[in-house]
């Protein structure tokens, strides 16, 4: 229990989600081809520095922010904890995301005249966790079912998913014409580590008795799947050193195939209705892992409703002694609360994710030496919306952006951005992308109106990388 | 280039950073809830205390083991409990309720008793709280059994009750729990 509140309790101070909107169709940079793998992007060949090519994780968590719970202000933290607790509801949620790429790369082919095709290639590992807040639970654990005569708690409202796994994917963008881009990618996972709740059932409640005060009513339908947890608790190990360093080299087993695999598919494609307007769309991570080793899932079921002990007397009544009827009663609690352990494969789906823009380029470069503007350049500025979806056990978590991007310099390039979502509506993102020599730089942080003091903000993002990039001549 | 970018990169995350915030608070965690339970509860008619000669003492009873306020949970959160007992009897006659609680080596722990009145057969309820703080909580997480007595005593006209005697004899119970669950 105490263990539980604190790892809760962290929770709440770091969270993340998953929504790179400052990233998405950034095409000076080519992890934009992770987002949408019809990116219009125009390099030779680029690979990625190996393990700092792209570095992400952002922060965030609906409905609370660290400051509303850490606060030093002097109000007892007690009574932060009580307002946290009643302002959330069941809806609201912590996420983690992060990713680190491992290795990246891709090539221009096709025709030597017209490599129209782009094939891009990597390895990134990912960790994301996905918990909502277990309102009901929560409201059990600080009140007690004293003051909630007749309340069902809803035992629903724990549902949490986390996962740990490899990415290897290969995709391949093609340029169809001046005004159609589109491409595939084609993923194959690899789960290290993989829990999953999200299906639970049941209630409690505590109601007014006829034979006595109360009936407790309990209907359990709760289960725990997990895989990759089972064999290292198991590990032998001297000390908790020792298990740790065993632990990690066995986790790294399993990131090329030695893991419970899947497989996955990105789509996406950009459209030029004019010149100088684009459209995109993407469809992240459409994919499953199933998990056959390793796996073990803890399941609770059953219905029961108490309402005490009787008969008391053996030679009234039923001959059973109180002692022999509550025997009864705790054989029968305890089969309601012993955790079965079993092992069943299971399917775990991944949180799809979707994107969408329409912007406008306009305002070209203008030369100095004939006060015109180059023809031939590229537009430098671009301003649009975008939508992002991720898709989540309840419900889909949405958010809108408006963006302008400028070329500032030949070598700097940066994006705006303002996001309304479930965290936030007031969140402003600021990203850089620079290219010197071939060594391309890119940095992007979100929420920056809160950044003078991040626990104050439900949600922040951070990504950065570095990349070599061979850009293709222009023509 | 990167030069110049990442002073101000530098200064961008040494100002950005988590003030007036303090984790330690953590450690004053607490949370007190209060669970309620069912206890105990019967409902007897008065045929069932027949005796032929209408003048002895009428004896029922019964325990049970009960552990549970001694399982590690309870011992280190519970702070305050409070047994709460009514007894409704609408029998013609007197009748007494002892409860009495044991620690594993049989040593008494607690003790106490509710008497309860007749009217007639008219429902006379009688109602008893057993607080549980400080000492007698210490005892009552030593508890492992409970005793529980129900004497009916005769009649002073010493008339026995038969198949056809009115009214029951009733208990119902519950216990309210307090808890204080915090980071120690």
């Amino acid at each position: 229990m105490k263990k539980i509140s604190i790892i809760i309790l962290l929770f709440s101070c770091f969270v993340y989600g998953q929504n790179k909107q400052l990233l998405y169709n950034f095409t000076d940079i080519p992890q934009s081809l992770l987002s949408n793998p019809g990116a219009e992007v125009n390099y030779k060949w680029h690979v990625g520095i190996p393990l700092l090519s792209h570095i992400h994780a952002n922060a965030g968590a609906s409905g609370t922010s660290v400051y509303d719970l850490f606060a030093d202000n002097g109000i007892d933290f007690n009574e932060k904890l009580r307002r946290v607790v009643y302002s959330m509801n069941k809806n609201d949620f912590f996420t983690v995301n992060q990713q680190l790429e491992i290795f990246s790369g891709g090539f221009a082919i096709g025709p030597s005249y017209e490599k129209n095709k782009y094939l891009s290639f990597g390895l990134y590992q990912e960790m994301d966790l996905h918990l909502y807040f277990p309102k009901d639970y929560a409201v059990l654990a600080y009140e007690g079912n004293r003051d909630n005569i007749g309340r069902v708690f809803d035992l629903s409202d724990l549902n949490a998913k986390g996962e740990l796994i490899s990415v290897l994917h290969v995709g391949l963008t093609t340029k169809l014409n001046k005004k159609w881009t589109y491409g595939f990618r084609g993923k194959i996972y690899s789960s290290l580590l993989n829990f999953k709740s999200t299906n639970n059932k049941g209630s409690f409640v505590t109601q007014e008795g006829t034979n006595n005060f109360y009936y407790h009513t309990f209907d359990l339908d709760l289960a725990f799947q997990t895989s990759g947890f089972a064999s290292l608790v198991d590990l032998e190990n001297e000390g908790q050193n020792d298990w740790n360093g065993k632990a990690i080299k066995e986790l790294r087993k399993r990131v090329l195939f030695g893991g419970n695999l899947g497989l996955g598919l990105d789509v996406g494609f950009t459209y030029h209705p004019k010149e100088q307007w684009t459209v995109t769309g993407s469809i992240q991570d459409l994919g499953f892992i199933h998990h056959t080793k390793d796996v073990e899932t803890y399941t609770l079921k059953g219905e029961y409703t108490f309402e005490g002990v009787n008969p008391l007397f053996p030679n009234n009544g039923s001959g059973q002694t109180a002692d022999e009827y509550w025997q009864e009663i705790e054989d029968t609690f305890d089969d309601l609360f012993e955790l079965d352990t079993i092992t069943k494969n299971y399917t775990s789906w991944r949180s799809p994710k979707l994107n969408g823009s329409v912007s406008y380029k306009y305002g070209k470069k203008v030369l100095k030496e004939c006060n015109c503007t180059a023809e031939d350049g590229d537009y430098l500025n671009e301003v649009g919306l975008q939508i992002y979806a991720i898709g989540r056990p309840r419900r889909p978590q949405t958010a809108v952006t408006a963006f302008y991007y400028r070329r500032l310099f030949s070598f700097l390039s940066g994006k705006v951005t303002y996001t309304a979502d479930t965290f936030s509506k007031t969140n402003i993102g600021l990203g850089i992308s620079s290219h010197i020599g071939n060594v391309n730089f890119y940095i992007m942080a979100d929420n920056l109106l809160e950044y003078q003091n991040l626990a104050k903000a439900n949600y922040a993002s951070v990504q950065l990388g570095f990349n070599y990039i061979f850009p293709a001549t222009k023509k | 280039m990167l030069k110049r970018i990442l002073p101000i990169l530098l200064v961008f995350i040494i100002t950005s950073c988590v003030k007036d915030v303090d984790f330690d608070q953590a450690e004053d965690l607490l949370i007190s809830p209060a669970v309620e339970s069912s206890l105990i509860f019967f409902d007897f008619p008065a045929s069932s205390f027949q005796e032929p000669t209408g003048t002895a003492v009428v004896v029922e009873q019964d325990e049970l083991e009960l552990d549970l306020f001694n399982e590690e949970f309870v011992r280190d959160n519970l702070v305050r409990a409070e047994l709460f007992f009514e007894v409704t009897n609408s029998i013609d006659r007197n009748f007494r309720a002892d409860i009495v609680m044991f620690d594993a080596n049989g040593g008494i722990t607690n003790s106490f008793d509710i008497t309860v009145m007749p009217d007639g057969n008219n429902e006379v309820v009688v109602t008893h709280t057993e607080l549980f703080i400080d000492t007698s909580l210490d005892q009552l997480k030593n508890t492992m059994r409970i005793q529980v007595t129900l004497s009916m005593f005769p009649s002073p006209a010493g008339i026995p009750l038969d198949d056809t005697s009115l009214g029951n004899i009733k208990m119902r119970s519950k216990a309210t729990l307090f808890f204080e669950i915090d980071t120690e």
